[in-house]
């Protein structure tokens, strides 16, 4: 039985051209690579830009404080915001939403311990604490309860920058990721009002719209009350929501007013903008590239069954389905489509490798799957593989008609 | 399948001038397990009868109905499934692939049916005098050769009706009667029908009916 399908094969491969094969697949691979490792780069890089996850095309955040100017350090202001200069604020055109800090009115002193070399770092801290809907993450673990006694802290992402290629660089100590920090125990004692308190502390994220060391509300609300001093009624910095970072009437309020704004917020969002035109426009030219492709699949199919018409039509006579007569034609497509995408996601396994290490510096951790290329390589070859099916069965059944 | 009726079937090319023919513009029925032969001159549209009956032409007025089903009505997959159940079929043209041996060539049709196998397949090409040619390409085969072929690879499925046309054209008597003899054994096997047009040169079969396209 085998023998005689290979006969029904044979017949139907009759004036298969092998360069137009190879054509479509070189082709194809390099369109499908393209598209495949600019999705990854595109999913590698955004989380560098766009350190909100939210604000390529959409809402962003600010966080503000006031200039510290040489006569207003000598004259004690601190900078707090009244709430007139709130209200204000408020009312811009630009402006959605403000959220306060609060400051922690206790004293704090951190310890943290690294490996077992018997290094550590002991410092001052301080606490600030801004409503949940403005963090840019979402840790699962963000209470305090009085029992447990575990804070949980969010640090900005920079200050791990600092320690890697700063402190850790200049001291001998090995890198550390992000997930190794979470696991690194923090004592802090909390003082005042003539008592104090130990507390273990853990790290449950980073973030980057966050300038600050930030705990949980219910946390400094039970801290203050009991070491606070009670004198951090207004709010010395401000996150602010903004429906467009761009906006020069941002940059000219700020500059008006005296106010700064944390990080190269404005900058980086532009640049995530660009990331994504850029990307966009390279997924595009392999997507144009991988629809020629198939166009060339297509045609040579198209030719192939042309020139086994007549095969086809005594098949047909014999009692051959179309079902049946496409069946080889489909096994090539999908055989081609298969191996095409594996080939893709092999080159693109090592693009990708060689900009990884670059993006490791830059303290972007990237998974070793590639995850965007493949879903998008998944997407592209189904597509086109379903077309080129439905055109190869349109083709029989307009011979059989 | 028991019956086909032609009833008041006209092909399209005989529109303007209907000819006078016992076929033609008749009602005609084929039953199972009788032998017809349409015996007429050349252009009368034997060959065409043929496609109506195989079911790969339909530019005709009348109705033509398989057990009382109008063939118009059926899809192209109930046609794959009648050409490969229940009406054989040797085209004038023959239509053997002609990169595929002689064995081949009837192979390709067994592999759908299953009907026969490769032992049964070789001793009919051998009965009809092809034992020297089993794995010679069909392309270089003579007419006559390729006839006997074509009717080997016809005879390779189960069917109710065995459309000819003009099989023997090419063949001479004995090779002729050897042939007949292999329709008409398998014929009586099936109780199928034989539909055999000629222009003067029929099988060595005995007929029941002879109608005069």
């Amino acid at each position: 039985m085998a023998q005689t399908k290979d006969l029904v094969w044979k017949l139907l491969r009759e004036g298969i051209s092998v360069p137009q094969i190879v054509g479509y697949a070189l082709a194809g691979l390099l369109g499908l690579t393209i598209v495949m490792v600019a999705a990854q780069f595109y999913s590698d890089m955004r989380p560098a830009l766009d350190d909100d996850g939210d604000g390529l095309l959409g809402r962003d955040y600010l966080v503000v404080t006031k200039s510290v100017t040489s006569a207003g350090s000598l004259l004690g202001n601190a900078g707090n915001f009244s709430a007139d200069e709130l209200d204000e604020l408020k009312s811009q055109p630009w402006c959605r939403d403000v959220g306060a800090f609060r400051a922690s009115d206790f004293s704090i002193d951190a310890r943290i311990a690294l490996g077992t070399t018997g290094h550590g770092l002991r410092t001052g801290f301080f606490f600030e604490s801004v409503d949940r809907r403005y963090l840019d993450i979402d840790p699962t673990t963000w209470s305090f309860d009085t029992i447990r006694r575990v804070v949980p802290v969010i640090i900005p992402r920079d200050y791990l920058s600092l320690y890697n290629f700063g402190f850790a660089a200049s001291h001998g100590l090995p890198r550390v990721s992000y997930g190794q920090v979470s696991l690194v125990p923090l004592q802090f004692t909390i003082s005042g009002n003539g008592s104090m308190c130990e507390l273990e502390g853990r790290i449950v994220g980073f973030s980057g719209r966050l300038n600050t060391i930030v705990v949980p509300e219910e946390f400094m609300q039970w801290a203050s009350a009991r070491y606070g001093t009670g004198t951090a009624e207004s709010p010395t910095r401000l996150v602010v929501e903004v429906s467009s970072p761009g906006d020069t009437q941002i940059e000219r309020y700020m500059s008006d007013h005296h106010l700064e704004v944390a990080g190269d917020k404005l900058g980086a969002n532009r640049a995530a903008q660009l990331l994504l035109v850029v990307s966009t426009l390279v997924i595009a030219i392999g997507a144009i590239i991988s629809v020629l492709a198939f166009v060339v699949l297509v045609m040579s199919i198209f030719l192939l069954l042309q020139r086994n018409a007549t095969q086809v039509r005594y098949l047909l006579q014999l009692g051959y389905t179309p079902r049946m007569i496409a069946r080889p034609y489909r096994r090539l497509v999908i055989v081609l489509s298969v191996v095409l995408l594996v080939a893709a996601v092999v080159v693109t396994v090592i693009v990708r490798l060689l900009y990884t290490s670059m993006l490791s510096q830059m303290g972007i951790s990237a998974g070793v799957i590639p995850v965007a290329a493949i879903i998008a390589g998944i997407i592209v070859v189904t597509l086109l593989t379903i077309l080129n099916i439905n055109a190869i069965k349109r083709r029989i059944d307009a011979l059989a008609a | 399948m028991k019956t086909i009726t032609l009833n008041n079937v006209l092909p399209a090319v005989f529109a303007d001038t209907p000819p006078a023919s016992g076929v033609w513009l008749q009602r005609v029925t084929f039953e199972a397990g009788r032998a017809y032969q349409v015996a007429s001159a050349s252009g009368s549209g034997k060959s065409t009868l043929c496609a109506y009956l195989y079911g790969y032409r339909s530019d005709y007025t009348g109705c033509i109905t398989f057990d009382g089903t109008d063939v118009r009505t059926l899809d192209i997959d109930r046609w794959c499934a009648l050409r490969a159940r229940h009406v054989a079929y040797v085209p004038q043209d023959l239509r053997l692939f002609a990169t595929l041996t002689a064995t081949e060539n009837c192979l390709v049709k067994n592999s759908l049916t299953g009907h026969k196998s490769e032992r049964e397949i070789r001793d009919m090409l051998v009965a009809v005098g092809l034992e020297d040619r089993l794995h010679q390409p069909a392309g270089r085969l003579s007419i006559g050769q390729q006839q006997r072929v074509a009717i080997v690879r016809a005879l390779c499925q189960p069917f109710d009706f065995i459309v000819l046309d003009e099989p023997v054209s090419h063949l001479d008597p004995d090779t002729n009667a050897a042939v007949s003899a292999l329709i008409a054994r398998e014929c009586d096997k099936q109780g199928a029908a034989i539909v055999c047009t000629s222009v003067g040169n029929p099988p060595a079969i005995d007929f029941d009916n002879i109608l005069h396209l």
